[in-house]
């Protein structure tokens, strides 16, 4: 008790270098923990994403370019061994230039339902007839932008007006996935899209094991050859590519941060002012052992770097899954033109809290500890001359 | 009784490189338990490294020094340092207090680290600052303190573990008359407690005391005088 009140005494002496080390050593903890915060937050997007995908997307494509295809194609497939279901579908992106956004128009059979669950949960409501259509949150907010409440009009490709009106909104556990997203029946999509009546985009399969989709995928292929088979696992490291991209972003943030930790911490660890170690000798000189003064700096030290620790943590959680990371989560919600309203959800990794004490505290203990047993090995009559 | 000897006592500073000085050379001196003692000489004379080999804040580069009966120019840093805090209570030249640190604190700086509780060691803090008239000042930093208070402070926070031995370097350097001669009736009344007081100076009004014992120091050699 006496060393710790004399060492947070000697701290508020030195308080404005104190405070210094304080203020730079939480802005260093608090920018790696939201970087790893938000990373972590959209690895756990894309989980979240990979999880609603279905096993096996079957598209047609001609010289390289994606085209529609007969619906007659469901049959054969469905037939084949292994598979669950066969879910052809109607969809596309259609730009709105008021807004310069893209949304991705769905088609729907809202009888049957769609693969993903909260599409069915969004389409089992409604109860809408003729023309209408169920949208993102994203679309929501910008059709509002463009005074379009209740209904919007899409503009055929030969020029005609498709008013739809607007029935409902759903919301998503993936915001970044399904943000900008329209659901509307099957044969206003083909309408939108100028498609024939029995012709469909793509189709989703889900097959009984998963093990098998990459030979089924291989007899779909050889089947119809025009055809471009992706399993989940060609999806998967098609989004980890987008994870690793925008993961990449922060990577460099996270290193510059480290290295400003490390220059620091070298900084402090290569160097010990004349007047530290004149203060070591008085000590020394009044009696106290060489563990005496490593106890106290060790003291200072610890109450500095647990405080920067701790209020760098708990304020990038803040920052983070409060306020949402401004500044830095616009470095990743730029990927969709729509830019969705993408909430960072809060989760807590044990792991990464405790690597980076580990990295963090002893280092920093040692950076000081090292400097002043240097100084208190001196003799104490040197040290105080 | 002898508490103090220095048998063949060599310092030589930068020993073995081309900084090379050599400060005492092959000092014999013993001081007797309760004397008061005077190492007078010039500066760089020697006189403040012979206190600091005393008090075991440096190692001699021959010879060895015996306090109490132990061999302090040999002991380990540990064994060092609690020697220091129990037997020497040792008054700087320039006061060597810790500048932002307030009197009271300074004054507890070596007790601190004593297995005394809080409490005992602020209640011997208060003794030692009320006995040299600085407890008015308890908290405030010394380095807003006077030439002469700060002189006081040193000298409560060299006697505040009740040491026998009391090494003073310079005491009155920094101090003007009327101060100085307060300082030097201050160590003649420790002395008069049973002290043992050796003071390193060139300041010839120490010569009005009764001391037991005169050296001179000259380029570090030792003579009675």
């Amino acid at each position: 008790m006496k060393m710790l009140a004399f060492s947070l005494a000697s701290l508020w002496r030195r308080r404005y270098k104190n405070l210094a080390l304080f203020f730079i050593f939480s802005l260093l903890i608090f920018l790696v923990m939201s970087i790893f915060l938000i990373a972590g937050s959209i690895k756990n997007e894309l989980l979240t994403t990979l999880k609603a995908l279905p096993d096996i997307y079957v598209q047609r494509t001609v010289g390289g370019r994606l085209m529609p295809m007969k619906i007659d194609r469901v049959d054969p497939i469905e037939e084949m061994a292994g598979i669950e279901w066969v879910m052809p579908r109607v969809w596309g992106f259609y730009y709105f230039p008021a807004a310069g956004v893209n949304f991705s128009v769905i088609g729907v059979d809202f009888d049957l339902g769609s693969y993903k669950k909260e599409y069915n949960d969004a389409i089992a409501s409604i109860e809408a007839k003729g023309d209408f259509m169920v949208v993102g949150e994203g679309v929501k907010r910008i059709l509002q932008k463009h005074y379009y409440k209740d209904f919007f009009n899409f503009i055929a490709p030969n020029g005609d007006f498709i008013k739809v009106k607007l029935a409902g909104v759903f919301s998503s556990n993936s915001a970044l996935e399904s943000s900008d997203t329209i659901l509307v029946p099957m044969a206003l999509a083909r309408k939108i899209f100028a498609m024939g009546e029995d012709e469909i985009t793509d189709m989703l399969i889900k097959v009984q094991n998963p093990k098998e989709a990459p030979t089924i995928a291989k007899n779909i292929q050889n089947l119809y050859p025009d055809t471009r088979v992706i399993t989940k696992d060609d999806l998967k490291v098609s989004y980890q590519n987008m994870f690793d991209y925008k993961s990449g972003l922060f990577l460099a943030l996270f290193i510059g941060s480290f290295f400003a930790f490390f220059v620091l911490v070298f900084e402090k660890a290569s160097s010990v002012g004349k007047e530290q170690i004149k203060e070591i000798g008085i000590l020394k000189a009044l009696g106290w052992r060489v563990e005496d003064v490593l106890y106290l700096k060790f003291l200072e030290s610890a109450v500095v770097i647990f405080s920067s620790f701790v209020v760098g943590l708990v304020v990038s959680y803040f920052f983070v899954f409060v306020l949402q990371a401004p500044l830095l989560r616009d470095i990743f919600s730029g990927f969709s033109v729509l830019k969705p309203q993408f909430i960072l959800k809060p989760f807590f990794d044990t792991s990464l809290v405790v690597t980076l004490f580990l990295i963090v505290v002893p280092l920093y203990l040692a950076a000081t500890i090292v400097p002043s047993w240097r100084a208190a090995v001196i003799d104490p009559e040197e040290a105080i001359r | 009784m002898d508490i103090i000897v220095c048998e063949n006592v060599t310092k030589i500073y930068g020993y073995k490189t081309a900084k090379e000085h050599i400060a005492l050379k092959d000092v014999n001196l013993k001081i007797a338990k309760g004397s008061f003692v005077l190492l007078m000489g010039p500066s760089g004379s020697g006189k403040s490294t012979l206190l600091s080999l005393i008090a075991s804040l440096l190692r001699p580069t021959q010879g060895r020094v015996i306090v109490d009966g132990e061999v302090v120019s040999k002991l380990p840093d540990r064994f060092s340092a609690d020697f220091r805090r129990q037997k020497i209570g040792f008054i700087f030249q320039k006061f060597n207090l810790l500048e932002d640190l307030s009197v009271q604190e300074n004054v507890l700086v070596p007790l601190i680290v004593s297995d005394e509780s809080i409490k005992v060691i602020e209640e011997k803090a208060k003794r030692a600052m009320q006995r040299f008239a600085i407890d008015h000042k308890a908290l405030m930093p010394v380095r807003k303190l006077s030439g002469g208070e700060q002189q006081r402070c040193a000298i409560a926070r060299a006697l505040v573990n009740d040491p026998p031995i009391i090494l003073a370097d310079e005491p009155t350097a920094n101090l003007d008359d009327a101060l100085a001669r307060q300082l030097i009736a201050t160590l003649d009344e420790l002395k008069k407690e049973g002290k043992t007081i050796v003071v390193a100076t060139h300041d010839p009004r120490f010569l009005d005391l009764d001391v037991d014992a005169l050296y001179e120091v000259k380029e570090g050699n030792v003579y009675s005088a």
